[in-house]
């Protein structure tokens, strides 16, 4: 419900991020009323690793409200697509913010952007490019597997967004895309296992004004060689694969042992020895603010490779110059 | 012609993004149409009229050295294209010898202003070459992308949108005059502040040419808004990015300035120095060209008369969706001033080329309550060269992705005890206590001022009730307080009626001393055992409040902070236990 719009008060129905810290975040409905597994109806009562909450004691707070856990205590935040992406069921594997903001920039996305996306997996990025095309713009998402088609469906519909998402179940590698996108697309973006087949359907749903935008997500070095190879045939442009990694560091205090107690070597001038004994107090401590990176950062996510789709070309042509310039580039 | 395909027409006043080979520039296409592009003048007349995304190949005229006008050309197979018939497989054949290419210089250059067509020119230059034949295909291909940059025939003309311009900008860019904001931290940064088309932003850019400026109105609806605060220490060209995306009047008036110094100004003075306040007026000039720079030179003229609408006002009298830093100064103070006017759970965003700066003010942010998700960043990002059999990174890297430093801004909670008793602040409960309880307690404390209740007080008022950290801790110090206070008003009372006591009472309380000397005796014991227990959960609440705050706070403060009050919990245990011993005394009086 609090999903397309940015609200102040939470609500019964709203989906709310606790955060505890930022190793620990979870969303949450906001339902006073649960059932247990018996099938009773109960008071809804999270239990976190700080202590109970009572969900119904959250309505009438503000987002950004700190709450009372019985053993500590918590914020309830507004579930940005961030945070969202952060907490999410996993039903696939999904793709993270850095990507998600890559993504959105690359395929050019602003409100009113039409943007066709396969497959829907979770959602992650799904809901992200909702909030960025809202509210006149609209995201036609496919995915052939049918639970996981509806499961997103359900969660489309209960976030508020049926008005900008549209879910359907389809494979678009064999069907491609359906009818009511045909020309209108700004933006095609494809992560699933075959891409390169999706291409033929692409040009077909982007719009014929040409400078509509395309992008691929792939972790396999071949399936991006395979799609290149296609977009190329093509007569896409300005082909680009890159791989972004967000490195993030974390601020420390620290202390380290100096070596100010010690003195140059012993000289013959008995008049700084004397000083040196004097002085000779030990290792001194010194204290400073470390910059340190993670232990053990994210290595790969996928390549994303993007291109741009002139003006309606006949199908299937050599491989143009430019083109490959682009790409070895 | 619908207002769509007006909109994808190229109009004299637009802004186009041309691109020629591998270079792209930003050009503001004028009635009289002129590009001038190296030596090379282009007669851009033809493209006016034609939508964008087309591609033109280059025409020489006749009677003019390097004058090009252009014809449409949208098909692709007819651009540049070099057979190159055969290939060496190795390079142990190739010397270098500066005599491999049979055509001077000279004879180049006359070529090329003869009008000869590139391709024909590149044709000749295969043909002269005597090493060409024996290149590796790869260096032939290299060979052919050198000579394309150089002769490519073809330009095409591009709709101006954040991405082409972001890159654009970025290849200009002249550090530390400028910021040099690479394509994809724009896109984390524009992802961070989780914007809302119809939300309301606060931007501080300064020194990227006004590319926040365009990217966030850009992202914005018609019920979005954004606030620019700008700073008076001038920039060259600060609109740049804005003036290129040929945004429509009603896009432009979406965005109010202020200027950094009434912001700072009305700090310090806290009231608004109203005349000062600078807002752009982008007047609808009557004649109906769609865009001009009057608009935005009207920007750079200082201390316009204000309107009821003025910037600072919107600011003051609004809660923001999101704040945006990206510049060259240190923003930390800035930041900090700025910080208040967010709405709750909202996002804030500070670019600097620099890690140093970002570190000092994530140090210093940290230790606050009100900010929560704090995240230091950059990017490590790779281009590949993906070509049949060839495919591998980037040979050079780009590591100028900069820094971000984001969080998002929650509850502001009380900093100290007093504090938090006068404030109207939403949390009615600290540490479990209503206010009412705690404030009694407290009168009692001062009340009756035994040595244990000046005590564990002072270890109060120095831990700071309502202080995030610490606050099982802070309510078992409150519970002990509350104990003491009450048994010293008990006793306070039994003192006064103990003036007029008959003589077996007297007995009766010796009894009870007794009774009582036992009791601590005993509760010595169980006080021994209780301590430990105590000492226990505090190392666990240690190690608890240790992974929890690892990343956000100082954890050696916390640690000695800890230490401290465990010496002074142990003692408060102590006073606690006794406090036990007297309360089961009482009862036996009673
Ligand atoms: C990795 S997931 C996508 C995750 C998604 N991008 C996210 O961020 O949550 C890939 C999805 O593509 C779907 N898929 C695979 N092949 C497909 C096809 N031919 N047509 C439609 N969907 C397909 C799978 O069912 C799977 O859910």
């Amino acid at each position: 419900m609090s999903f397309n719009c940015y609200k102040d008060i939470i609500e019964e129905g709203d989906t709310v991020i606790l955060y505890i810290n930022p190793q620990a975040m979870y969303a949450i409905q906001a339902l006073s009323i649960i059932e247990n597994r018996k099938g009773e109806k109960v008071e809804n009562i999270m239990q976190t690793k700080y202590g109970a909450l009572k969900i119904s004691s959250l309505f009438g707070k503000r987002f950004g409200s700190k709450v009372n856990l019985s053993n500590g205590w918590a914020y309830v935040l507004y579930p940005t697509p961030e945070l969202w992406t952060q907490t999410l069921p996993h039903r696939t594997q999904i793709i993270y913010t850095p990507d998600i903001g890559l993504i959105m920039f690359m395929l050019e996305l602003k409100p009113g952007s039409i943007v066709v996306e396969s497959g829907t997996g979770s959602g992650s990025l799904t809901h992200a490019m909702a909030f960025r095309v809202k509210p006149s713009g609209h995201i036609y998402t496919y995915d052939f597997h049918e639970q996981r088609a509806e499961q997103a469906q359900k969660e489309f519909k209960s976030h508020g967004l049926s008005d900008i998402v549209t879910s359907q179940c389809r494979d678009v590698c064999q069907n491609g895309f359906s009818d009511e996108v045909v020309g209108k697309a700004d933006a095609v973006f494809l992560d699933l296992p075959h891409p390169h087949l999706v291409v033929p359907f692409a040009i077909k749903a982007l719009k014929s004004t040409g400078g509509g935008r395309i992008c691929t997500f792939s972790p396999c070095i071949e399936q991006v060689m395979r799609t290149c190879q296609v977009l190329k045939d093509h007569g896409f442009i300005q082909l680009t694969t890159i791989e972004c990694l967000e490195k993030e560091y974390q601020v420390l205090n620290r202390t380290v042992t100096t070596f100010t107690g010690i003195r140059q070597l012993p000289s013959t001038d008995s008049q700084s020895q004397n000083a040196a004994a004097e002085e000779s107090a030990g290792p001194a401590e010194k204290k400073f603010v470390a910059c340190v990176p993670s232990a053990c950062p994210r290595g790969h996510t996928g390549y994303l490779t993007t291109a741009t789709y002139l003006m309606e070309n006949p199908l299937s042509r050599r491989s143009d110059t430019e083109g490959e310039n682009k790409c070895e580039n | 012609m619908t207002a769509t395909s007006v909109e994808n027409m190229i109009t004299p006043g637009h802004y186009l993004i041309i691109n020629k080979n591998e270079t792209y520039l930003i050009h503001q296409i004028s009635n009289k149409a002129i590009l001038k592009l190296g030596r090379d003048v282009i007669d851009l007349k033809m493209a006016i009229g034609q939508s964008y995304s087309s591609t033109y190949k280059l025409e020489p005229v006749t009677d003019k050295k390097r004058h090009y006008t252009l014809v449409v050309c949208n098909d692709n197979q007819a651009r540049n294209q070099w057979a190159t018939n055969g290939c060496g497989t190795d390079n142990k054949l190739i010397t270098d010898d500066s005599s491999s290419q049979l055509l001077s210089t000279d004879e180049i250059i006359a070529l090329k202003e003869s009008g000869e067509t590139g391709q024909n020119i590149v044709e000749r230059l295969l043909k002269n070459s005597k090493t060409f034949q024996l290149k590796t295909e790869y260096a032939q291909e290299k060979y052919l992308k050198k000579k394309a940059r150089k002769y490519c025939d073809y330009i095409t003309i591009f709709k101006p949108t954040i991405r082409l311009i972001t890159d654009v900008l970025y290849k200009q860019q002249t550090i530390p005059k400028t910021i040099a904001l690479r394509f994809d931290t724009l896109a984390q940064i524009l992802c961070r502040i989780n914007l809302d088309p119809g939300g309301k932003y606060l931007l501080y850019e300064n020194g990227s040419q006004g590319l926040l400026q365009a990217a966030l109105l850009n992202q914005l609806h018609d019920n979005g808004s954004l606030v620019h605060i700008f700073s008076s220490t001038s920039e060259q060209n600060p609109l740049k990015a804005v003036k290129a995306m040929n945004f429509s009047e009603s896009k432009i008036k979406q965005m109010l300035t202020v200027s950094l110094d009434e912001i700072l100004n009305t700090k310090s003075e806290y009231d608004i120095p109203e005349e000062k306040v600078e807002e752009v007026v982008f007047n609808c000039s009557d004649d109906k060209k769609r865009k001009s720079d009057e608009a935005y030179t009207q920007l750079k003229k200082k201390h316009r008369p204000i309107t009821s609408t003025d910037g600072l006002n919107f600011i003051q009298s609004n809660k923001f969706d999101g704040l945006i830093v990206v510049c060259r100064e240190e923003p930390n103070e800035f930041v900090k001033i700025l910080l208040p006017y967010l709405s709750l759970s909202r996002p804030f965003v500070v670019y600097s080329a620099y890690k140093e700066i970002l570190v000092t003010m994530y140090a210093e942010f940290k230790m606050r309550r009100d900010l929560v998700f704090l995240r230091l960043t950059d990017n490590f990002l790779r281009h590949h060269q993906v070509l049949p059999n060839r495919t591998h990174p980037d040979v050079t890297m780009d590591d100028g992705s900069g820094y971000l430093f984001s969080g998002l801004f929650v509850t502001v909670i009380c900093q100290t005890y007093e504090y938090s008793l006068t404030a109207d602040s939403e949390e009615n409960y600290i540490c479990g206590f209503s206010k009412k309880q705690i404030q009694d307690t407290l009168l009692y404390a001062k009340k009756y001022p035994t040595k244990g209740i000046a005590l564990n007080y002072a270890c109060l008022k120095e831990q700071n009730i309502g202080n995030d950290r610490c606050l099982t801790e802070q309510y078992k110090l409150i519970e002990c307080l509350r104990k003491e206070c009450f048994l010293t008003n008990e006793q306070g009372n039994e003192i006064t009626k103990g003036t007029n006591i008959p003589k077996d009472q007297i007995l009766k309380n010796q009894e009870i001393k007794k009774r009582y000397q036992e009791s601590i005796v005993k509760g010595n014991e169980e006080l021994d055992n209780a301590v430990k227990y105590y000492e226990e959960t505090m190392l666990e609440h240690l190690q608890s409040i240790d992974n929890l705050m690892k990343k956000r706070i100082y954890v050696d403060d916390i640690n000695i902070a800890l230490t401290n009050l465990k010496i002074e919990l142990t003692a408060a245990i102590r006073r606690q236990m006794l406090n036990i011993n007297i309360d089961q005394n009482l009862n036996l009086l009673y």
